[in-house]
């Protein structure tokens, strides 16, 4: 009995000793046991079990205290070592860091974004019970249009959905700021009851919306800032409770400040109370949202929308007939344009990560075979195989670390760049980019984890070495076989992931390239845009708003440098669009299956400014106003598909569903096919109404934020400044904003693609210099160890163009195993980018065929530059290395 | 060799453990539990030398060349197990004496301080 509670006691000791590095306990352990076995049997013949509690109080205190110190100081030794050898090959240190550097860095920055845009958790309380409620249209086909509710839907939601704690809604609306500088553009948001409590969300300053103040709406006056307005425009005021700022001409107090990183939706700055109307059905302007009571699911949420939806569609079937109601989580909503994007060049930069540790493994592999002396000496001086190991892992993990700082560096660097390089608009979301503690620990566990990886290659192998055969074998050291196979396979994989980078990167650029280069119908040569929104306060009647325009471009037109200008309603580099169901005369009216056209609505001296062609009949004029006949022009697409084979002018169509009896629009002519780029291939099919018509009630909707777009024969930057004086010389309270000029249309207007295609083009390009500096020094290190082969080869009687063609013969083999590799996890791939894609196929074969040449060409060359070195080599000399 | 030039003052002050091990093999070779015993006996049982810190500092003393494995056989006092001796090196002995004369130099200075009043002078 005695016994068993010694040996136990004594297992338990030896446990406690494995706290203590393994060559400590190697050289002492078994002293310490038995220093201990016999302390024990003083401390029970003394004391008894007091005294045994207190042996082990003190040897776990001991244990606890010393191990520690005996690991830093190996570390510290290790350390030590490790930086004198990082000095010694500065060379070396600076490959093998900048490599890691560039891998690690590329990872922290993409690594922010995701963290930024995908993980970070939304400003909201409670965010999963949080829903999006959607209008689904079903009038296009397919699976469906999300759009926003009609104000009657979001109340009859409100009023009838049990599955909610509270449903609440807003609208979009951008309001004139007067600001010391000129009116400014402020994008306000107006908001139904009880939105704050859905959202869970409460103002960092001040309060939120009274009962009162909700019921009065946009009367109330007050107004909730977001943080960044806050800071930027208050210029962070130490007391913005209780300020005034004039909106739309009319002084609104601030009655709070939202908390940081709150936009929602979307880039906004200001929020309002606003009412709603419960008998409108038909605009789908609203957008909803709201919060599961607890324990309800989305599904059991979604099952009584469709109920609610069928009731809907059974008591207002003119505007509710192919329309359901949707929901989704609120995450979803707010992430699913950006995903696939981030996700892939995550994916990217994952490879170039792989890429940069296959590199560093190699150098390390090699120079672990240039040091097996010093490891052979080391072993027989005692070091344990386990010390070895542990002292090459602390080398590599210190170069890691020191390449992760670095990376961290130029993440930061990276992260930057990126915001300059996306339009406004986008960077409010990328304000909220930075290296924060999640990105710091992301990139610290990354270059641990590599530094690790990259180290137990080389480690694996040294452990391996024979000792007595490396010391009999005097200088000459050889990787032997296995470590061949090994720095082959690695340059393998490099080559298979570079090629599936370059793939990725050349389909963006082939669709870049193409969306860049497609006629869009017009030239966008000396183009400046601009939008105008008209206060509701001012500018309710549409009169108002025929008189602001033809005064505007009155003046516009007649400053120097200005050729031309027009207005429209939704400009072609926008992401905007406004569909129309419309019928044609004399066939029979359907609302449900009505077909859609793009709507848009013109001034006179558009078209010509916009240099799109006539095809026949008339441009519109003056002379087209609300007295007069109201008229239309039509796309070639249109006429193409509604009148095939016969002329449109003359026919009429009209809107549907005919609100209080639409009136017909006589064509009068057909205008070529404008494309707007950011809208892909929806619907062709688009008309013009003439802005001076489109206004009256019935015709269409009411259009209060307009694009003023000029020509001009001078730098378009410049004219900017006299175009907006001379918009503020007819009202100067109106906001213009989102300037865009010339080359910057593409910049601004494709720029998150553009961005994601620089990206994916600078990893690519990393991941192809990296790889091929990898194949050249595996095939320089290759030759270099043959060294001695070669010159009997020669001594023997082999040309140059024997050895040439007996080395590069390896490389091939590598290359071509590669690029099969590469190719199939392309194929395999690229699937996941097609979303990304408008103007070229995921598998074209143009690019796979290309990239993979490139990818080949340079690869050998990367083998024949050590190649040809070989050939040069002096037999004598290559033999008397011996 | 090159350890008897070193200067002993170098590793001045020792810590306390390591000049209890020291002085507990001033007068001849003792294994690790033997030191430890001894130590406790002369501190009147206050100081208990625990394994890790018996053993680290005997690796560091080792490795500063302070003391040396002499061999390792059983001791007769205690059972039939085979114990590793440890004794003190030249250059060790010097820093003992170097570390005991620093100490001797801090007791006169508290003496003269008549900080040691109820002892007796040596």
């Amino acid at each position: 009995m005695m016994k068993k509670n010694h040996s136990r006691s004594e297992r338990i000791f030896r446990a406690l000793l494995r706290a203590f590095p393994f060559d400590f306990r190697w050289k002492h352990g078994r002293e310490m046991e038995q220093m201990f076995r016999q302390r024990r049997k003083e401390e029970e013949r003394q004391g008894g079990a007091m005294g045994t509690l207190k042996l082990w109080w003190e040897t776990l205190a001991d244990i606890a205290r010393t191990a520690p110190r005996e690991h830093l100081e190996i570390l510290a030794q290790d350390v030590g070592f490790a930086l004198r050898l990082m000095r010694k090959n500065l060379g070396f240190t600076a490959v093998a860091v900048l490599t890691l550097a560039l891998g690690i860095g590329a990872n922290t920055a993409i690594f922010s974004v995701v963290n930024a845009v995908l993980l970070r958790p939304l400003p909201f309380a409670d965010e999963d019970r949080l829903v999006r409620l959607y209008d689904l249209s079903h009038r296009e086909g397919g699976e469906g249009v999300r759009v926003g509710h009609s104000q009657r839907n979001f109340f009859t939601i409100r009023e009838q959905a049990q599955s909610f704690e509270s449903v609440a809604a807003q609208a979009y609306q951008v309001l004139s700021l007067t600001l010391d500088e000129g009116p400014g553009r402020v994008v306000c948001i107006g908001v139904s009851e009880s939105w704050l409590e859905t959202l869970g969300v409460q103002p960092i300053r001040g309060r939120g919306f009274s009962p009162n103040e909700e019921k009065a709406g946009s009367d109330s006056r007050v107004v909730l800032v977001s943080y960044g307005f806050w800071q930027r425009r208050l210029g962070g005021d130490p007391a913005p409770v209780g300020r005034t700022i004039v909106l739309d001409g009319q002084s609104h107090t601030i009655i709070g400040v939202m908390p940081r990183g709150f936009n929602y939706p979307y880039g906004s700055e200001m929020w309002r109370p606003r009412v709603f109307d419960p008998t409108n059905g038909r605009s789908h302007m609203l957008n909803a949202q709201a919060r599961l009571k607890p324990g309800v699911t989305r599904q059991q949420a979604q099952a009584e929308l469709d109920i609610i939806s069928q009731r809907l569609e059974r008591e207002y079937p003119e505007t509710n007939r192919g329309y359901t109601l949707l929901l989704r989580a609120t995450r979803d909503s707010l992430v699913d344009n950006n995903q696939t994007v981030i996700l892939l060049l995550l994916v990217a930069v994952g490879f170039v990560l792989v890429i940069a540790c296959a590199n560093v493994a190699n150098l390390l592999l090699a120079r672990s075979v240039m040091r097996q002396k010093e490891f052979a000496v080391r072993a027989a001086l005692g070091a344990s195989r386990f010390r070895q190991l542990r002292q090459l892992l602390t080398e590599s993990i210190l170069l890691s670390l020191v390449g992760g700082a670095l990376g961290v560096l130029f993440a930061h660097w990276v992260v930057r760049f990126l915001v300059a390089l996306l339009p406004r608009r986008m960077s409010d979301i990328m304000d909220e980019v930075h290296i924060d503690t999640t990105v710091l620990v992301f990139s610290l566990l990354v270059a641990f984890a590599v530094g690790a990886l990259v180290g137990l290659v080389p480690a694996f192998r040294v452990s391996r070495f024979n000792l007595q055969e490396l010391l009999k074998e005097g200088g000459r050291s050889g990787a032997g076989s296995g470590g061949h196979r090994l720095l082959s396979a690695l340059v393998v994989g490099e080559i298979a992931l570079a090629l599936v980078l370059l793939t990725g990167a050349g389909l963006m650029v082939q669709n870049l390239y193409r969306l860049q280069n497609s006629d869009l119908g017009f030239s966008t040569e000396n183009l400046v845009s601009m939008q105008i929104a008209f206060p509701e306060a001012t500018y309710a009647d549409p009169s108002a708003r025929i008189i602001f325009v033809q005064q505007a471009l009155e003046r516009v037109r007649a400053l120097p440098g200005i050729t031309g200008a027009g207005v429209i309603n939704i400009f072609p580099f926008t992401d905007g669009n406004r569909l129309a169901g419309f019928a044609l005369e004399g066939q029979p009216e359907d609302p449900d299956r009505a077909p859609m056209v793009n709507h848009r609505v013109v001034s006179p001296g558009y078209f010509g400014m916009m240099k799109v062609p006539l095809v026949r009949g008339r441009w519109f004029t003056e002379r087209d106003s609300s007295n007069s006949q109201p008229v239309v022009l039509v796309s070639e697409s249109m006429a193409r598909r509604y009148w095939p084979g016969e002329d449109p002018v003359g026919k009429r169509v009209r809107v549907v569903p005919s609100e209080a009896g639409a009136p017909w629009l006589t064509v009068v002519g057909v205008v070529g096919d404008v494309v707007q780029p950011r809208l892909g291939d929806d619907i062709e099919e688009t008309w013009y109404v003439p802005y001076a018509q489109s206004l009256e009630p019935g015709t269409s909707w009411t259009v209060m934020e307009i694009y003023l777009a000029v020509r001009t024969a001078i730098d378009p930057a410049v004219a900017v400044d006299s175009v907006k004086r001379a918009i503020w010389q007819v009202d100067k309270t109106l906001p213009v904003y989102d300037v865009i000029s010339g080359a910057s249309f593409y910049a601004e207007t494709i720029s998150p693609k553009r961005v994601s295609t620089i990206l994916g083009v600078c990893f690519s390009a990393l991941g192809l210099f990296m790889a091929v500096l990898g194949i050249y020094g595996v095939a320089s290190y290759a030759v270099s160890q043959r060294t001695h082969e070669i010159g009997i080869r020669m001594a023997l009687g082999a040309q140059p163009g024997h050895i040439l063609r007996w080395i590069l013969r390896q490389g091939i083999l590598l290359v071509l195993l590669g690029v099969a590799i590469g190719l199939a996890g392309a194929v395999a791939l690229t699937r996941f980018m097609s979303s990304l894609l408008s103007e070229v196929e995921a598998t074209d074969p143009v690019t796979f065929a290309g990239v993979a040449f490139l990818l080949a060409a340079v690869a050998l060359l990367a083998c024949y530059l050590p190649a040809r070195r070989a050939t040069k080599v002096d037999p004598m000399v290559a033999l008397r290395c011996e | 060799m090159r350890k008897s030039q070193r200067d002993p003052n170098s590793l001045l002050p020792l810590t306390p453990a390591g000049f209890h091990i020291l002085l507990a093999l001033a007068d001849g070779e003792k294994h690790g539990y033997a030191v430890m015993q001894e130590v406790a006996k002369r501190s009147q049982g206050k100081v208990r030398l625990g394994p890790g810190t018996l053993y680290g500092s005997i690796k560091r003393m080792l490795s500063e060349g302070l003391i040396e494995e002499s061999d390792e056989r059983p001791d007769p006092e205690m059972d039939d197990e085979r114990r590793r001796y440890y004794r003190l090196t030249e250059f060790g002995q010097r820093v003992a004496e170097a570390e005991a004369e620093r100490l001797a130099g801090l007791v006169d200075a508290a003496r003269a301080k008549m900080l040691l009043r109820h002892l007796k002078p040596a």
